[in-house]
C-alpha cells in the first residue's frame, strides 16, 4: 500500500506528480531531453542504465518499467534479466560494461569515485559527453527510485509491459500532457 | 580536480550544464520549485534537509553550499553541525525530527522504507504535502550529490559563501 492515505492502491509516478503537477513541468522537459534527446548513448542504452540503477537500489517499480521500455526499443530480455547479477557476464555488451561499472559505484558509493574510474570509461572510447549523459541518467534514477520508494508505490508486474510500450512510444513529456488533460 | 579533462579546475555545477546545455533551464526551474516554491516546509528547513542529505552522501561540495544557504536563512551553524552528527539529539523542534529520520533512511536504505516511517511524520502533525516536499528535496540532493561527485568537482574551489551566492534557483527569475 502507498504510504499516502489519499493515494489509490495502484498509485504510480503520475499520482505523485499529480499532487502538484503544474510545478513539475521542468522535470518532464528535462527527462525527455535526457532520455530521448541527442546523445552518444542510444535511448535503449539510456534505459539500460535506468534499469541497472533501479535494480541496484532494489526499486522493483522502476526496474520493471524501464526494462520494459528497453525491450520495446529492441533489447533482449535475457540482457535485462542479467542486470540482476554480474554485469561482466556475456549477455551485457562489452561496450556498455565500463559505463555500467561507473553507474554501479555512483549509485552505491558515490563519494568513492576517482579519476581512475572515469579514465576507464574514456579508455573504452567514450567521450566526455557520453559519460556526462550516463552520470545524469544514473543520478535521475537515484532521484526517481527514492521518489517511488519514499511514497510507498507498489510494483504491479502485470502492468510493466504495457506501461513500457506506452512510455517507449509517448516519451517522458507526453505522459505528463496526457495526465494534465485528464485532470 | 574534476574527472573531465575539459572542465576547469574550479568547475562548479553550472559548468556541468555546458556539457549538455539543453537541460540547464529545466533543472533550474525544478530547483526553484522544490527549494523555494510554496510549501508547508520553510526554505530554511528545505536547505537544512539539503545539507543533511549531502553530508550523508559525503558530498562536501553540496554540503558546504547548502549549509551556508541554511545559515543565510537564519539557521544556527551549530544546529546544522549537530544535525549531521546526530539528528535525534540536535536542538531542532521535535516535529522536524521524524522528517530528518525519514530523509536519512530514504538516502541510505531507500528500499527499507515502511508505512511506519511515514506515519511518524504524520503523527508529528505534518500533511501529505509536507512529506511529499521533504521527499522531493531528498531526491533532488541524491541527484545533485551524484552529479557533483561523479564529475569530481572540487569542494574547495570556492568558498561556501560564494557558492551559496551563485545558486541560480535562489535568484530572482530572469
Amino acid at each position: 500500500m502507498p504510504f499516502f492515505p489519499t493515494f489509490p492502491q495502484d498509485a504510480d509516478t503520475n499520482t505523485i506528480f499529480g499532487l502538484c503537477r503544474e510545478r513539475y513541468a521542468g522535470w518532464f522537459d528535462f527527462s525527455e531531453r535526457l532520455m530521448r534527446g541527442p546523445s552518444p548513448l542510444t535511448p535503449a542504452e539510456r534505459e539500460l542504465i535506468a534499469g541497472y540503477t533501479s535494480v541496484l537500489n532494489a526499486c522493483d517499480f522502476c526496474f520493471g518499467t524501464h526494462t520494459a521500455i528497453a525491450i520495446a526499443f529492441g533489447l533482449d530480455e535475457s540482457l535485462l534479466e542479467s542486470l540482476k547479477g554480474d554485469i561482466d557476464r556475456a549477455e551485457v555488451p562489452e561496450r556498455m560494461r565500463p559505463i555500467l561499472r561507473y553507474v554501479r559505484k555512483l549509485t552505491q558509493t558515490p563519494s568513492r569515485l576517482t579519476q581512475a574510474d572515469a579514465d576507464e570509461v574514456f579508455a573504452a572510447g567514450w567521450d566526455e559527453r557520453a559519460l556526462h549523459d550516463a552520470i545524469t541518467v544514473c543520478a535521475r534514477f537515484n532521484f526517481m527510485n527514492r521518489m517511488v520508494m519514499g511514497h510507498g508505490i507498489v510494483a504491479e508486474p502485470e502492468k510493466f509491459m504495457e506501461r513500457g510500450r506506452r512510455k517507449a512510444e509517448d516519451g517522458y513529456r507526453r505522459t505528463a500532457d496526457t495526465e494534465t488533460s485528464k485532470d | 580536480m574534476p574527472f573531465f579533462p575539459s572542465l576547469p579546475a574550479n568547475a562548479g555545477i553550472g559548468d556541468l550544464y555546458g556539457l549538455n546545455a539543453d537541460t540547464r533551464k529545466s533543472m533550474n526551474d525544478l530547483g526553484r520549485v522544490i527549494m523555494r516554491g510554496e510549501s508547508p516546509l520553510t526554505s530554511a528547513q528545505r536547505e537544512t534537509i539539503a545539507a543533511y542529505v549531502s553530508k550523508l552522501n559525503q558530498c562536501a561540495y553540496c554540503y558546504n553550499g547548502h549549509a551556508q544557504m541554511a545559515v543565510n536563512l537564519g539557521v544556527e551553524r551549530a544546529t546544522i553541525e549537530r544535525i549531521v552528527d546526530d539528528a535525534d539529539a540536535a536542538p531542532v523542534e521535535e516535529a522536524f525530527k521524524p522528517i530528518l529520520r525519514f530523509v536519512k533512511k530514504l538516502t541510505l536504505t531507500p528500499y527499507a522504507m515502511t508505512q511506519a516511517d511515514a506515519d511518524a511524520v504524520y503523527r508529528a502533525g505534518w500533511s501529505e504535502r509536507a512529506l511529499h516536499d521533504a521527499i522531493l528535496v531528498c531526491c533532488r540532493f541524491n541527484f545533485m550529490n551524484r552529479l557533483s561527485l561523479a564529475h569530481g568537482l572540487d569542494p574547495q574551489a570556492e568558498s561556501a559563501d560564494e557558492r551559496a551566492r551563485k545558486m541560480r534557483y535562489a535568484q530572482p527569475e530572469s
